[in-house]
């Protein structure tokens, strides 16, 4: 899906620098040879033909080693098949030779689908810094600053992106999750419900537009907005389980149990679903069920310290409080400190 | 049934109802017309067995309906009554004229709150101006309902689970005392005892009982001694702390009084009276209970002077050790109607007792109240549903570590009677983490977790410290019965003594938190033996087990000081440690010819030269305090042995506290 997306967004076609010989601003090949090879390459990337293309742009570097263009046309390539420990090392030539803002640019997305949004963002101001001033370098380091927590920017640039390219769905909806974080529900909602506007086909939008009322106090909304989330997409199963957390608001805990059976049914290894059904049974007071149900969770992931904790509770309800201490133990070493308040009153 | 008649109309006992049933007839007639002279004379449990026969016969008279709804408001079987009274008003809702009080009271019984008050209403709606001094208990009855539902909608988190048939009878259970530790219960029963069993209630005297606790249960009770039970009432009253002493209530004397019966080795003695001031002859006593400190007793009385119907008085032990004069606790805690069942916790400060003057769901509900630093009580607060019911719940005592609760009820599950019960309190609400995520950044493939946490809760924990233990002679292991001292080393001040059993050594002692404490144990021809228990404020419900060792007066006996303090790194004593040394002052004047030589030894931290001067400069100081109180100095020496005699390891902080310590050796005794 990654891959999918950077091909929408960043287009690593477009980013592939022209043929040589097409535009007179190009650096005159000082070798006709590389120049056929790196050219040769820009058609492999057409056809989404990266191995050839790595390879025609390698030869284009092995005959002139100085031929910045072909490091971040090779960069590209690479990250299209998600070689980034290649791409950043072609970038970085390239940046080492000339500076190129393009270089950062790639080295920063390149970062980026690392998961390394410091490093990322660096490059990405760095880029703008030296003139590459398009809507995706402001998207992506909106998204790095909102990885790094640094909301408040991450609106300026998401913003600075939507007043470049009004019409991306993507970014509306990404502009949305950070005014979620800021806890500005209202504009979450507005920017939320503008992708939906300019994507009506966006499930994701949907689902982060249902829990966003979900925060607000707004149930029945909520439930609405999962349910059309699930509509467009029936697999989504994170839209499912998040629809039994607005149920679980409404006492509906027979339903509840029915949208996390769902979701295990098209994710089977989806512990956040069987932690939800647990306490909906909790809730149900059938406890042996719900034990059952917060083992699964734990069973599949064996930190999942809510589960402990749900689990202890459930333990306690059905007195096997040696066990419900247990679990509680287990959940203060996963970093849940309340669970310690928990064990204290039994020991 | 043995009659032709439509459901819902009213047969009452006439012959002509029964053209052809004559001799079924007449058998029924005289079960009813004998039900009702035991009814008129008040013997309801007579009544009952009676009408139960009529009923068999002919359930369709509003009349009998009526009366075995009485008869069972009557008896311990008050949640029954409502059957009998919705079905009286069905056949006839003229049966009585107080049949819309007996349903609401009936409704209220059973929680029906919501009918009750409807109920209550409407016979308030239908008294006559002579009746109207009814309508302030009426009313009263309505707020009952009103704080029932509310206490139902808030329930306390606790399992109130019935003690079953191994305690439990047919008969009445109640009154359970249980050791701070659980390890032993006594409790009153009226089952059957080889006495006479009352025509009017259905019950055989009231006798005591003990069950010892073993792995969480309760073992089959058996009768405690006779030199307590006998053919008259007696019933458990209150229990001190550690189990030696038991209040009893009594029968035979005037109105009903409290005894005092004390454990002596195995055997109870024989219950002996408490002071008039406590057991006053006009009044009527019928619940005590002791404070841990042992300097209080505090009781229920309804002797005249109180606030109405029965209240709770303490009694202060003066300096000669008697108790001093009744006082009443107030109007914060007693009320124009009846406190009960006074309970005080393990920790001093908190009293429960049973009462129907306060918000109360109805009938007697179990209050907790707190003192705080300047001995004001708290006002006190309904402990909340299900604990307490809409029927009579008493006699309520609570485990020392706060997790379980003991009371007696008659409820829908209970054996017969009263019954006793077991709660098990929860802590605080476990509020449920549900877990969910969502795609916020449409770049990233890999969701944000977003997890949905509620706010933590404060936990009020009981802050106290059970010590337990075994008090043995060194060299036999033999038990023995010492006297526990325990003072308070910051005032210098015996708080309480305690006394170990003299056939098991086994005592109990419980120290709230927030003081250091200094524990003593003596016993006649042994050297006494000191522990320190420094308990801050903050410290949690925690049980120390001790197994103390005395050692008899002979030459080289050696007993560590635990209770003798010093500034850091000098040898100045810290006033702390002067309730020791008068225990040591005590004992060589008690004993002229003893000599002894006093040590000083330390860790290993610090370098041995200045530890070696530190702890001979420390073993000096208790002997200038010594001399100064008396001692002559030809009976004292002092060495300091540094680091050179550790009694544990060096390398944990805990043995290195331990290794730091002053001794005395016994240098001859003759």
């Amino acid at each position: 899906m990654l891959v999918v997306l950077l091909a929408t967004m960043v287009g690593t076609i477009v980013h592939a620098q022209k043929p040589v010989g097409n535009d007179s601003t190009l650096i005159v090949a000082e070798n006709q040879e590389a120049e056929v090879a790196f050219n040769l390459g820009n058609d492999f990337v057409a056809q989404k033909n990266y191995a050839q293309a790595i390879q025609s742009f390698s030869e284009a570097i092995s005959v002139n080693p100085k031929f910045t263009k072909a490091y971040i046309n090779r960069g590209f390539a690479k990250s299209e098949t998600s070689d980034y420990e290649g791409a950043i090392s072609d970038f970085t030539q390239a940046i080492t030779i000339d500076g190129a803002a393009a270089a950062y640019y790639g080295r920063g997305l390149a970062y980026f689908n690392q998961g390394k949004s410091g490093d990322a963002l660096s490059d990405f101001s760095e880029a703008i810094s030296k003139g590459y001033k398009e809507s995706k370098v402001y998207y992506y380091a909106g998204i790095a600053h909102f990885e790094l927590g640094e909301y408040e920017d991450a609106i300026n640039k998401l913003t600075f992106a939507i007043n470049t390219d009004g019409n991306n769905a993507q970014i509306y909806n990404d502009r949305g999750s950070v005014n979620r974080m800021l806890e500005k529900y209202d504009e979450a909602i507005k920017d939320y419900k503008q992708a939906i506007r300019l994507d009506p086909k966006m499930a994701s939008a949907y689902n982060n537009l249902g829990s966003v009322l979900l925060k607000k106090g707004d149930i029945d909304e909520a439930i609405t907005q999962y349910g059309l989330a699930i509509t467009l997409d029936p697999k989504y199963y994170i839209a499912y389980n998040n629809r039994a957390r607005a149920k679980f608001e409404k006492n509906l805990f027979d339903d509840m149990i029915s949208d996390c059976q769902k979701a295990v049914s098209i994710k089977s290894d989806y512990a956040f679903a069987y932690n939800n059904m647990g306490i909906a049974q909790m809730k149900k007071k059938d406890y042996d069920a719900a034990y059952k149900s917060f083992s699964k969770a734990i069973q599949l992931n064996p930190s999942f310290a809510e589960a402990y904790l749900n689990r202890g509770s459930c333990a306690e309800m059905q007195r096997k409080f040696e066990d419900a201490v247990a679990d509680w133990k287990k959940a203060t070493e996963l970093g849940v400190e309340k669970a310690r308040n928990y064990v204290a009153f039994y020991e | 049934m043995g009659l032709n008649a439509t459901f819902g109309q009213d047969v009452p006992f006439e012959k002509s109802y029964f053209p052809n049933q004559k001799d079924e007839f007449k058998k029924a007639k005289r079960a009813f017309d004998t039900g009702e002279s035991a009814f008129n004379a008040e013997s309801y449990y007579q009544a009952i067995e009676f009408y139960s026969q009529a009923y068999q016969f002919n359930s369709n008279s509003a009349l009998l309906n009526y009366r075995m709804g009485v008869c069972c408001m009557k008896l311990p079987y008050k949640y029954k009554c409502m059957q009998y009274f919705e079905k009286a008003y069905q056949l006839n809702p003229a049966v009585a004229n107080d049949i819309h009080l007996m349903l609401a009271v009936s409704y209220h019984y059973n929680s029906r709150f919501d009918d009750a008050i409807k109920e209550y209403r409407s016979y308030i709606s239908h008294l006559t101006p002579m009746e109207m001094d009814k309508r302030p208990l009426l009313e009263k009855k309505i707020q009952e309902c009103e704080f029932g539902k509310k206490m139902q909608a808030e329930p306390v988190r606790a399992f109130i689970d019935n003690l079953g048939p191994t305690i439990n009878t047919p008969f009445n259970e109640h009154s359970p005392l249980v050791s701070a530790d659980e390890s032993i219960m006594f409790f009153t029963s009226t089952r059957e005892n080889g006495n006479e069993i009352s025509q009017e209630d259905g019950q055989y005297d009231e006798d005591i009982y003990v069950s010892k606790g073993h792995n969480k249960t309760w073992t089959s009770p058996t009768p405690i001694s006779s030199n307590i039970n006998s053919k008259e009432h007696e019933a458990t009253s209150g229990i001190s702390p550690d189990g030696q002493q038991l209040l009893v209530y009594n029968s035979r004397k005037g109105n009903g009084d409290i005894d005092i019966c004390v454990l002596k080795g195995n055997e109870w003695s024989r219950p002996s009276e408490l002071p008039r001031q406590i057991s006053d002859k006009n009044a009527h006593e019928s619940s005590a209970c002791i404070s841990p400190d042992g300097r209080r007793i505090y009781f229920v009385s309804d002797r005249e002077g109180g606030y109405g119907g029965s209240d709770i008085y303490y009694c202060e032990k003066t300096l000669k050790g008697k108790w001093g004069p009744a006082v009443n606790l107030g109007p914060v805690i007693n009320t124009q109607y009846d406190e009960e069942s006074v309970f005080l916790h393990p920790d001093g400060r908190t009293l429960y007792f049973s009462s129907n003057g306060h918000e109360t769901m109805g009938g007697l509900d179990i209050m907790m109240s707190q003192m705080d630093d300047r001995g004001q009580w708290s006002k006190p607060v309904n402990v909340g549903f299900p604990i307490n019911s809409p029927d009579d719940d008493l006699s309520f005592s609570m485990s020392a570590n706060g997790r379980h609760g003991y009371l007696s009820s008659s409820r829908a599950d209970a054996l017969g009677g009263l019954d006793i019960y077991r709660i098990t309190f929860l802590g605080p609400e476990k509020p449920y983490v549900l877990s969910g995520e969502d795609n916020l950044i449409a770049a990233r493939s890999q969701p944000v977790s977003d997890m949905v946490m509620e706010k933590s809760v404060e936990i009020k924990t009981i802050r106290l410290t059970i010590v337990k233990g075994v008090v043995k002679d060194a060299f036999t292991g033999n038990p023995i019965s010492a006297k526990i001292d325990i003072t308070d080393n910051e005032k210098n001040e015996l708080i309480f003594t305690s006394q170990s059993n003299e056939s098991t050594g086994r005592f109990l002692v419980s120290l709230p938190s927030g003081k250091n404490y200094g524990l003593a144990v003596h016993a006649d021809n042994y050297l006494f033996h000191s522990e320190n228990f420094d308990i801050p404020a903050a410290t949690e419900y925690q049980e120390v087990e001790k197994e103390i060792a005395l050692n008899n007066i002979k030459k080289d006996v050696k007993i560590t000081l635990r209770n003798v303090f010093f500034e850091t790194g000098s040898a100045k004593l810290k006033p702390t440690s002067y309730a020791e040394l008068g225990r040591l002052t005590q004992l060589l004047n008690d004993m002229p010819t003893l000599r002894i030589e006093i040590s000083g030894h330390t860790d290993n931290k610090g370098g041995y030269a200045n530890n070696k001067r530190l702890s001979e400069a420390r073993a000096k100081a208790v002997v200038t305090f010594l001399i100064s109180e008396g001692i002559p100095a030809e009976r004292l020496e002092y060495k300091g042995y540094s680091s050179d005699q550790p009694v544990a390891d060096n390398k944990t902080a805990a043995g290195r506290a331990l290794n730091r310590r002053v001794e005395f050796k016994v240098l001859s005794v003759e």
